[in-house]
């Protein structure tokens, strides 16, 4: 799981443009939204896009995307649960 | 001294319904433009036997061109007729992979329209987002207001294309059934093309009859978010406010609001809250996208040509799609067509980038405004900028590090937003806005190639061939005005704001931005050049400021 999270967190830093992070700035259950990371809604959009191109996940239905977008390991957790590869 | 009056002296429309009179016939019959397409996006598209004979490679030529013709059928032009266009892409259709050629700019397109319709040398374009219509429109109003020209022009075009319907459908903004504003099942926003070009002239002798004069103009910026509308809907009430104190009246007298109304849910959210925050909430309000679609650039011209059908003909159209309210406060969105006689209405857009425009039309008004007083002006603080080379991102990358701050978005702007970033952190590196009030402040920027570097990018991401390469991060700054809209964020600017495209560096952003102060339209100005085009960039931003006693 930790190294799932760490995978995901440089995916992330990478795919999203955070150059100013490193995956140890980020905290694994502080909120990636709003008052945690700082993410926005077109971020939300881009992460989307990881999941679909990195695990061939594919979530189209945003309202499930808020209760898993929480935080880096509720992402990990869903990806470790739903990963077509 | 009396300002002049800014009529309608004429206009034409090609949108998915028609020319002017088949496109009013449909509206009034309720009837969309609206098609599920085969790969079963709904899109309102113009049919090619609109266009008129002509040499044009692009569709988006071929459409305003064909527009422009129609308009010379309806009305003279005066000889030295200045022309303003609004758009927020231009001949997208050209681009392929990493080709720009030189005639995808908007500039040239423009520059082609003065030529074949003898219209005065030195176009401008305006390309902010959504509500680019509109900001032409308004700029085209002060300019004659205060006596810079007597006769303008105005045409709004924006064509469909992969490009933007792929764009918008990585935001996630796209309906695939008929789009229903304000509706409790709204979910999402259809794209159409049209043209539509509205002559101004303050020549009450060359003007329409019924006589129907543009009162008032404002716009402003939400200082929220890049592409999601304010929360509150503060940016767009304040924009409704200052356009119908401009134009003098009293808000009881508004007879009808037309809306922006894309059917986003956020975006009618914020409009509901923003018209409650005006008091405007029970004025008949409607939404004209469900017959012709979201068109982009040229829909504050296209609505604002309905508008003046409304008024002349004392009419307020339905709103199709309209059943259940489905936002959090109360309109009265108009659901049959309903004939009343009509004297001013108000009309609305926001874009992406946080803008909001307003404008007032008023039937043979005769409130007379007095010329503004002439403030004095100062340049405050100024920046330059200049880098040639490969090496762009090393040499943002340490210009921002000078600045001592940590954004984190920073890395995520487009070149050019980058740029503008950087030279407006200098230019405000002390406290020279201290003591202005936020709304006071406005930014006006220009540059020749607009977005050109990102336009490539997201065009690469597009023929990948793959949706999930489709980055709306990227498709986002394919909009000049982002980098205007980055910077009210950052420092909380909610004045007027507005991006525009010239053939060179040659002021105009400048006297544009005096002519702001000097008529009291914003109190500081941030304003320039910022230019980014493969491995040049030029930037000179100058922070200007009314002189206090």
């Amino acid at each position: 799981m930790e190294e799932l999270i760490l995978e995901f967190k440089k995916h992330l830093i990478e795919e999203l443009n955070l150059e100013d992070l490193n995956p140890e700035n980020i905290d694994n259950d502080a909120p990636l939204f709003g008052e945690g990371l700082g993410l926005d809604s077109i971020d939300a959009l881009e992460i989307l896009l990881i999941l679909e191109r990195k695990y061939g996940i594919k979530l189209r239905n945003s309202a499930d995307a808020k209760a898993i977008f929480k935080s880096v390991r509720t992402i990990a957790e869903y990806i470790r649960d739903n990963r077509q590869k | 001294m009396e300002s002049r009056k800014v009529y309608i002296g004429g206009y034409s429309i090609i949108s998915a319904l028609g020319s002017t009179g088949s496109t009013i016939s449909a509206l009034e019959e309720g009837r969309s433009g609206l098609r599920k397409e085969h790969n079963s996006d709904v899109c309102a598209r113009v049919d090619d036997s609109q266009f008129i004979a002509t040499q044009h490679r692009s569709r988006f030529d071929k459409l305003l061109s064909s527009c422009m013709h129609n308009l010379l059928d309806e009305c003279k032009l005066p000889a030295g007729t200045r022309f303003i266009l609004a758009s927020t892409k231009g001949a997208v259709d050209l681009i392929a992979g990493s080709n720009f050629p030189p005639e995808a700019f908007l500039c040239s397109s423009a520059e082609r329209i003065c030529r074949d319709y003898n219209l005065a040398p030195e176009p401008l374009i305006i390309s902010n987002a959504c509500i680019s219509g509109l900001s032409a429109l308004i700029t085209a109003k002060r300019m004659i207001e205060c006596g810079q020209c007597s006769h303008i022009v105005v045409a709004g075009c924006d064509i469909l294309s992969d490009f933007v319907l792929e764009g918008f459908k990585s935001l996630q903004s796209v309906s695939s059934s008929n789009c229903r504003p304000y509706d409790i099942e709204r979910n999402g926003l259809n794209l159409g093309e049209a043209c539509a070009a509205i002559f101004l002239t303050c020549s009450s002798g060359a003007a329409i009859k019924p006589l129907i004069s543009i009162e008032g103009g404002a716009i402003s910026n939400d200082a929220y978010h890049i592409s999601s509308p304010s929360r509150t809907g503060d940016g767009l009430a304040q924009a409704i406010d200052d356009a119908i104190e401009d134009a003098g009246i009293d808000k009881d007298e508004i007879d009808l609001i037309n809306a922006h109304g894309t059917a986003t849910i956020f975006n009618d959210e914020m409009e509901s809250r923003a018209f409650a925050l005006a008091g405007l909430s029970q004025k008949p309000t409607n939404s004209l996208k469900p017959y012709f679609g979201h068109t982009l650039g040229a829909s504050g011209i296209l609505e604002t040509a309905i508008c003046v059908h409304s008024l002349q003909n004392d009419i307020i159209l339905a709103t199709p799609g309209f059943s259940l309210q489905g936002t959090s406060r109360k309109l009265n969105i108009v659901t049959e067509n309903i004939s009343r006689k009509l004297q001013c209405c108000l009309k609305t857009a926001s874009g992406f980038g946080g803008c909001n425009a307003a404008i007032v039309l008023c039937k043979e008004s005769r409130h007379m405004k007095t010329s503004k007083v002439n403030h004095e002006i100062h340049t405050a603080a100024e920046c330059t900028m200049v880098h040639e080379g490969p090496d762009f991102k090393e040499f943002i990358k340490k210009e921002y590090q000078k600045l001592g701050e940590t954004n984190l978005k920073f890395h995520q702007m487009s070149a050019l937003c980058q740029a503008a970033y950087v030279a407006a952190g200098k230019l405000l590196s002390t406290d020279v806005l201290e003591g202005i009030d936020s709304k006071d402040t406005a930014i006006v920027l220009a540059n020749s190639t607009s977005t050109m570097e990102t336009d490539m990018e997201h065009q690469l991401n597009i023929e990948s061939g793959e949706t999930n390469r489709i980055s709306p991060a990227v498709f986002v700054y394919t909009l000049p005005n982002i980098a205007i809209g980055q910077l009210c964020i950052k420092y909380g600017i909610k004045g007027d704001n507005s991006f525009f495209l010239r053939e060179k560096n040659d002021n105009f952003a400048e006297d544009y931005s005096r002519m702001l102060i000097e008529q009291g339209y914003a109190k500081a100005v941030i304003c320039g050049w910022c230019n980014k085009a493969g491995e040049e960039l030029n930037v000179n931003l100058k922070l200007l400021k009314r002189k206090t006693e």
